[in-house]
C-alpha cells in the first residue's frame, strides 16, 4: 500500500512536470527575446563597415566569407503571415541552428546566387516560425533582406516529401549536376505538425522576382536602420 | 552533402507530452490499485 501510494505521487508529480515543460517548449516565452537579439546582431553587423561575416560593400549581398554557423546573416518577411512575422535567418540548419529561427541549409546557395537558397525552420518551438508553411499559395511574395539587398521571391510551388529527398535542396532541384540560371528559395519544415520524428517535410519553392537596394545599404552602412519595404 | 537527409524541423519535444501522459496513466493506475486493494482489506 505505501509503495503504490508513493509511487502514485511521484508518477503522477512527474507526469505533470513533464507535460508543463512540454507546454513550455512549444509556447517558448523567450523566442520574441531571442529572435529580438539576433535581429540586433543583425543590425550591428550590417553598421560595420567590414565584418568577417559579410561583404565589405554593397556591390552584391553574397556573403565573401561564408558566415559562422549559427550567426544571423539574413531577414526573411512573408506578407502573407503578417506584417509582424519577421524573423533573422542563421547560418545552419541542425538542431542548434534552429532551435534559435530559421536556418540556411549549409551547402545550398546564398540570396543572389544562381541555384538554391534553401532555409529550413521549426514549425512549432523557436517561434514556431513555419507553422503555417502549408498556407503559402503560388504567388505570395517571400523577401529576403540581406546587408545590401531586399530579394523578392514569388511562390511557384509546394509539396510534401520524404526527409530523404535532398534533391530538392539541387541547386536545379531534382536535377543534380545541372547548372543553374534562375535564383531559386526552398522553405522546408516538417509535417504533420503534431508528430515527432516525421518522415514528411513540406517544400515550398520560389523563384526570384526582383531585387532592391536597401535603403540603409544605399546611404551607406553607418546609417543602417532597417530594411525597406518594396 | 546535405548528411542524406533534408533538417529536422518537427517538434521533437513531443516526447515530453508523452512521457509525461504515461506517468501520469501510470499513477492513475497506482492509486486505482491501492483503493481495489483498500476494498478487499
Amino acid at each position: 500500500m505505501r509503495v503504490l501510494r508513493i509511487l502514485a505521487w511521484v508518477s503522477g508529480l512527474a507526469g505533470c512536470a513533464l507535460l508543463l515543460y512540454g507546454g513550455f517548449l512549444v509556447w517558448d516565452p523567450f523566442a520574441a527575446q531571442r529572435q529580438h537579439a539576433l535581429i540586433g546582431d543583425l543590425y550591428h553587423q550590417w553598421s560595420q563597415p567590414s565584418q568577417v561575416s559579410q561583404p565589405r560593400r554593397c556591390t552584391g549581398s553574397v556573403p565573401q566569407v561564408r558566415p559562422a554557423r549559427g550567426k544571423p546573416f539574413a531577414l526573411i518577411r512573408i506578407p502573407r503571415f503578417g506584417p509582424a512575422w519577421k524573423f533573422t535567418i542563421v547560418e545552419g540548419a541542425t538542431l542548434a541552428q534552429l532551435s534559435s529561427g530559421p536556418g540556411h541549409v549549409t551547402g545550398t546557395q546564398f540570396p543572389g546566387q544562381p541555384g538554391n537558397f534553401a532555409v529550413a525552420a521549426h514549425d512549432i518551438t523557436a517561434g514556431n516560425a513555419f507553422l503555417h508553411l502549408g498556407d503559402l499559395r503560388p504567388g505570395n511574395i517571400i523577401r529576403v533582406t540581406t546587408k545590401c539587398d531586399v530579394y523578392r521571391y514569388a511562390v511557384q510551388s509546394k509539396r510534401v516529401v520524404r526527409y530523404t529527398d535532398v534533391a530538392v535542396l539541387d541547386p536545379v532541384p531534382g536535377r543534380p549536376g545541372e547548372r543553374p540560371r534562375k535564383q531559386l528559395i526552398t522553405l522546408i519544415t516538417c509535417t504533420p505538425v503534431t508528430l515527432a520524428f516525421t518522415p514528411y517535410r513540406i517544400i515550398v519553392t520560389g523563384h526570384l522576382v526582383g531585387v532592391t537596394q536597401r535603403v540603409s545599404a544605399a546611404r551607406g552602412v553607418a546609417g543602417a536602420a532597417g530594411p525597406r519595404r518594396s | 552533402m546535405y548528411g542524406g537527409q533534408l533538417p529536422t524541423t518537427g517538434f521533437s519535444s513531443v516526447i515530453y507530452f508523452v512521457v509525461g501522459l504515461c506517468l501520469i496513466v501510470a499513477a492513475a493506475v497506482a492509486a486505482g490499485a491501492r483503493w481495489l486493494l483498500g476494498l478487499f482489506r
